[in-house]
């Protein structure tokens, strides 16, 4: 006997302007493959930063949406970033610099219970904030304060990180030094790599067990059936 | 066994509409059903046995995870230890992984893995597992559980003392910032989503911090 799922839909997003729906196709070539959507997106991209109630609806879709919508609420402010606008400094900053959730209950991972969980998300979340309040930083000179402030907050350490490391690309590493505290100021002397030096060392050699074949091969008897399309249906 | 409810996110900006029709395939799912063992009573009751295809149910999440480990190296189908990650890391998981069972779980978990002698060897999804993170994001935490399930498990709490440690934290890391750098068959926001992914657990999971980010 196992667990049993029931799903909510949310309703329907209503594209109430064309600054919704302008958002909405942002979203669509964002998180579309290949040469086209990035082309889309750079014009999607564009034509926001023609309308003056773009990064104020951003960040507005950024705050509504629920929670567990980390997806929505990272690219919102991944296109807050593209658009640049000086006024969305602060509320970038106030959104990087909010206290995160409290760490789950589950304790030790690994043995016991999991390693990640949903505040994990949302330090992605802030993550992006930061990025994206850089990204405004470098257009608007009056923003970068708000990059220091974040440091003098002091959030959980990925977000400090960010920051300092935002910090450094705009050239304010010495302000940075002085707002962090003394133990902090490794920080700044973090490497960025060439992913050639990001290795896992594998402990297994390639005559190893390659395990079961590739796609394509065998039928089996007992898998679930790839016969109905991609629409939401009911399972119960 | 218990009951739960989870609201579904925006297709989009999760992966799940790019990614849910590729494993709407039947060789494909006939080949990951076998290679992650999952079994039947473990995957139905709401959890999409029954519409595989369906990307709101966590069986079409899950494989679209397989499918991201499986597919995304520009080298494919080779899949050689003396290569990066992003190369072997599904021939490494299929492999470690014993069974793959859907649960609701509680407490905010994402994942777990039970290993060890007298121990039903096993990994677990949990609701924030298919609707907390994205594609990218839930391939890597496949290749975090199954290095547990190949008998590393953390050694400071939940974080690894150190990178030389070589734990799950280190492999997630560079599968991460490997897709991030040459994934292919994705898009803008799924490798940047890893690339923070990736700093994040840098920065955070490791008592010794390794002194750089990717």
């Amino acid at each position: 006997m196992t667990d049993s799922l029931e799903l909510v839909h949310p309703d329907p997003v209503v594209l109430k302007t064309p600054t919704h729906w302008l958002i909405d196709q942002a979203f669509a070539a964002l998180n579309g493959e290949g040469e086209r959507a990035a082309v889309a997106y750079k014009h999607t991209a564009e034509l926001l930063k023609t309308r003056k109630d773009a990064a104020e609806t951003l960040l507005r879709v950024a705050q509504s949406s629920p929670a567990e919508d980390i997806g929505r609420r990272w690219c919102a402010y991944y296109i807050v970033g593209d658009i640049g606008d000086k006024a969305a400094a602060e509320p970038l900053y106030r959104a990087a610099a909010s206290a995160l959730p409290e760490h789950g209950k589950d304790g030790k991972c690994g043995e016991t219970r999991g390693c990640e969980g949903p505040r994990d998300g949302e330090v992605l979340v802030r993550t992006m904030a930061v990025e994206a309040l850089q990204r405004v930083a470098e257009r608007h000179e009056e923003a970068r304060g708000y990059v220091l402030e974040l440091i003098t907050a002091q959030p959980d350490r990925a977000i400090l990180i960010e920051a300092v490391k935002a910090a450094r690309a705009l050239g304010l590493s010495e302000e940075a030094a002085k707002r962090l505290n003394k133990d902090d100021r490794w920080m700044l002397d973090i490497k960025m790599v060439p992913v050639q030096e990001v290795m896992a060392e594998p402990e297994r050699a390639d005559d190893s067990v390659l395990g079961h074949m590739p796609p394509g091969r065998g039928v089996k008897q007992d898998v679930p059936a790839a016969e109905c399309c991609c629409t939401p249906n009911r399972e119960g | 066994m218990a009951s739960c409810t989870a609201t579904v996110p925006n297709l989009n900006t999760s992966g799940d509409s790019l990614y849910g029709p590729r494993i709407c395939w039947q060789a494909f799912i006939d080949w990951a059903w076998d290679a992650f063992d999952f079994d039947k009573d473990d995957w139905d009751q709401g959890f999409g046995y029954y519409s595989v295809c369906d990307n709101t149910r966590p069986l079409s999440r899950t494989l679209s995870g397989i499918w991201c480990l499986t597919y995304s190296s520009p080298h494919f189908p080779r899949e050689s230890y003396n290569s990066n990650i992003l190369e072997w890391g599904c021939r490494f998981a299929r492999n470690a992984i014993d069974e793959l069972d859907a649960r609701c779980g509680g407490g905010g978990s994402i994942a777990y893995t039970q290993w060890g002698p007298f121990t039903n060897d096993l990994t677990e999804l949990y609701i924030p597992y298919w609707y907390g993170q994205g594609v990218s994001l839930r391939a890597g935490t496949l290749v975090h559980e199954a290095r547990h399930a190949d008998g590393k498990g953390h050694n400071a709490g939940n974080n690894d003392s150190s990178w030389a440690y070589n734990g799950a934290w280190r492999w997630q890391v560079c599968w991460l910032a490997w897709f991030a750098f040459e994934g292919q068959h994705t898009t803008t926001a799924m490798k940047t989503q890893a690339r923070q992914r990736a700093n994040n657990i840098i920065n955070n999971n490791f008592t010794t911090h390794p002194g750089f980010n990717v």
